[in-house]
This record gives C-alpha cells, structure tokens and sequence, in this order.
C-alpha cells in the first residue's frame, strides 16, 4: 500500500470514528425504558410476566413459540429442498447441493466416528440436533415479534434460552443415548446409561446456561442505546453466530460420544 | 406445583414433542433422501473402482499368461530348431551314405568293367597272338626251309670260326 492511500485510510477511519463516538455520546440518555435492566434480565432467565397463549389452549413461554415457529421454518424449508432440490442431484454437485451433503455428511461421520458398532439411528437424530441448536439460536436475530397475554409485544428469544427448551432437548438426548445403551447392551447398556444420570442435567443446563449468557449480554448492550452503534455488530452476529455454531457441535458431540460409549457390545471375557 | 427457574412440565413435554417432529420431518424430507444420494454416489464410485480393479487385475492376468506363452513359444521355437537340425542332420548323413553307397557302386560297377574289357583284351590279344603264332608257324612251315637250314649252318660255322 502507497503512504498516500494509507494515510487516506486513516483519515476516513477516523472520521467514523469520531462520528460513531459522537453519536454514542450525543444520544446517551435520550431515551427511557418501561422496564429496568434487572427486570429485563430477570425475565430473560425466568420467563415468568411475558406469557404467550398457544392456539388459545394454553399459556406459554415466548420460547416455546419460537420453537414452533423454527421447527415451522426448517419444515418449509426441507419441503422445498426435498421437491425442488433433492430430485436435480447430480453426481458432481453443485453449491447448494454441496451443502446440503456436507451438513448431512458432518453428522453423519459424527455418529460413525464416536459410534462404530451402531450409529444409523444415531446420526439421523444429531443432524436434527444440530440443525435444530443452530437454527433456533439464529433465530433470535430475526426479532420476530409476538403479542403477549398482557397485549404487549415481545421479541421471540432463542427455545434454548428457555430452560424448559433445553431440558426437553436434554432429557430426548438422554434417551436418544438410554435407547442406544438398550438395544446395543440390553440390560447392561441400561446400566452404563442410568449410572450417568446426571447427565440429561448437565446437558440441559449446559445448554441453557450458554444460551442465556448470550442473552444477557445481548440485552445487556441492547438496553443501552449508546451502546447500540458498532457493538451490537459483534455481540448479536458474531456472539449469535458463535453460540450456534458451538452449541451445536457441542450437544451433538456430546450425545453422539455417549450413545457410542453404552451401545458398544462388551467383550465376552475367554 | 412450583419449581425453581420457572420450570413446567407441560412446556417440556411440548418441546420434547416439537423436537420429535422435527426429527420426523428432518428425517423423512433432508436426512434419509441425502443419505441415500450420498450412499448411491459411493457406490457408483466403489462399484468403479471395483471395475477399474477387476480389469486391471484381468490385464496383469493376461500379461502373465502372454509373458508366458511367449517363453513357452521361445521354448517352443528352440525345441523345433533343434529337432529341425537333427532331421537335417539325419537327411543329411542319409545322403551321404546313399552317395557313398552310390559311389561304391559306381566304383565296383566300373572295377567290373574294367575287368570284363581287360579280359575282353585279353582274350581278344591271346587270340591274336594265337594267330600271329600259328600264322607265323605256317609261314615258317610253309617257307623254304633249305634257305633258313643253310642260314642256320652258316650262322652256326661263322661262330665256330670265330672261336
């Protein structure tokens, strides 16, 4: 780079620079909020004054809404791979089918490599994990909006921060592993999974506790709106995008490392 | 009953089930139809290395075989040259002798031959000194024998004289 398009570089960084620190400090306390950021944050965790009614039956956490809004999402979207996408395959693919094939392929390698001896079964449900973690922690970026039982609006938050989300997803894990440990083992297999009982507990609160750290920080910057200007450009796309991607691997690693550990045959001692 | 962090049954049940039906949909509509895609396209290549192995397995099988036909044929060739050399040979001395043997003959025909005409001549000169002889003796019979007496006695003083 020559000194003079260098020292151009710097001067245009500068300048928005100066402007972002402006408008960070111009603005500061312009606005108020109806809520502190305890209450905010203390909702966020609890989930207990923003209740949204499911198809008038019953009342539920925003979470459990945006669980069925992303499970909605990825069934139109596989309906459309599966009618428009799949039936053009070719045997040297394209980009979009490369795709496609290398998220099945990473699961499914992941279930053959942490379970050699079965893992069929297996690697059909971490791909849907995976798919599921990743898809619903971006979810919280759309900012789809709901209308609570109050009459106010809420921004729908990532299933997994609901801790009802994480422990359903924790809990099918576990038995997702216990059906493995059963069918490889039988009684034995039952055994080797019910001596890990902590596990659907640790899963889940692992889960939970990732997803609602991010949260929490993300409404932590949210809630200020001078911190709203380059920031949220790191904390909600970069920290989302982490925590997806890192969830995902995570709980399926997980699921996939034990399932393989309680359904590998014991061997038969001479 | 109330549990701590606002967990509720109920919802963690509608969750399990919304996860179970996304795996159904997952499965049935992305996972198992890419799967298999996946799969066919490792057979088709499999089933293509297996090709490309069997021929190429079926290639070094036919270069042995050619490899050994070839020594065989080396082999082959050199036992016919050499039972070629020994009907040559064998034609060879066989035409020798029978030229020999023909030679022989042709040398005992011409020693026959030969004998025969040198008794032929010999025969034909004894009759023709026969003749001489006998002709010779009529001539001497038959000459003047006075003349050839007075030749003798006069022969026969000359050398008394002489003494």
């Amino acid at each position: 780079m020559s000194r003079k398009k260098r020292t151009r570089s710097i001067i245009i960084f500068s300048v928005i620079g100066a402007m972002l620190l402006a408008g960070i400090i111009l603005t500061d306390g312009m606005y108020q909020k109806e809520e502190t950021i305890q209450e905010i944050m203390l909702d966020a965790v609890l989930h207990e004054s923003a209740k949204i009614n499911l198809f008038g039956v019953v009342e539920v956490n925003p979470g459990l809404v945006s669980a069925f809004c992303v499970t909605a999402i990825l069934f139109v979207f596989a309906l459309i791979v599966r009618i428009f996408v799949i039936p053009k395959f070719t045997i040297i693919p394209g980009r979009f089918q490369l795709l496609l094939e290398q998220g099945v392929g990473l699961f499914d390698g992941l279930a053959r490599s942490n379970s050699p001896h079965r893992n069929g079964f297996l690697g059909a449900y971490v791909f849907t994990a995976g798919a599921y973690i990743f898809m619903s922690t971006m979810f919280e970026m759309l900012g789809f909006q709901a209308v609570t039982t109050e009459g106010a609006s809420v921004t729908l938050p990532a299933p997994l921060s609901d801790i009802n989300g994480a422990i359903g997803l924790g809990v099918l894990s576990y038995t997702i592993i216990l059906s493995g440990g059963i069918v490889g083992n039988g009684f034995k297999g039952l055994g080797n999974t019910l001596k890990d009982f902590s596990l659907p507990i640790s899963m889940s609160f692992r889960l939970f506790g990732a997803l609602l750290s991010g949260a929490l920080v993300t409404e932590l910057v949210y809630y200020y709106l001078s911190l709203s200007f380059v920031l949220p450009v790191f904390v909600g796309v970069m920290f989302t995008l982490l925590h997806a991607l890192i969830q995902a691997y995570v709980l399926t690693m997980l699921t996939a490392l034990f399932y393989g550990e309680v359904s590998e045959p014991s061997k038969k001692k001479n | 009953m109330n549990l701590p962090l606002n967990i509720d049954f109920q919802q963690v049940l509608l969750h399990i089930f919304n996860s179970f039906l996304l795996f159904v949909i997952l499965y049935f509509l992305l996972y198992k139809p890419v799967k298999s895609f996946i799969d066919k396209r490792e057979d088709f290549y499999k089933e293509m290395d297996d090709k490309a192995n069997e021929k190429l397995s079926d290639a070094d099988r036919l270069l042995k075989e050619y490899n050994e036909k070839l020594s065989s044929v080396d082999k082959e060739i050199e036992l016919k040259k050499a039972e070629a050399n020994k009907i040559l040979e064998a034609e060879n001395s066989a035409r020798i002798e029978k030229a020999r043997e023909q030679a022989d003959g042709i040398v005992a025909k011409a020693v026959a031959q030969a004998k025969i005409e040198r008794d032929s001549i010999f025969s034909q000169a004894n009759s023709e000194i026969t003749d001489m002889v006998s002709s010779a003796a009529e001539k001497i019979v038959f000459s003047d024998t006075s003349e050839a007496f007075d030749k003798f006695l006069d022969n026969a003083e000359g050398s008394g004289k002489d003494e």
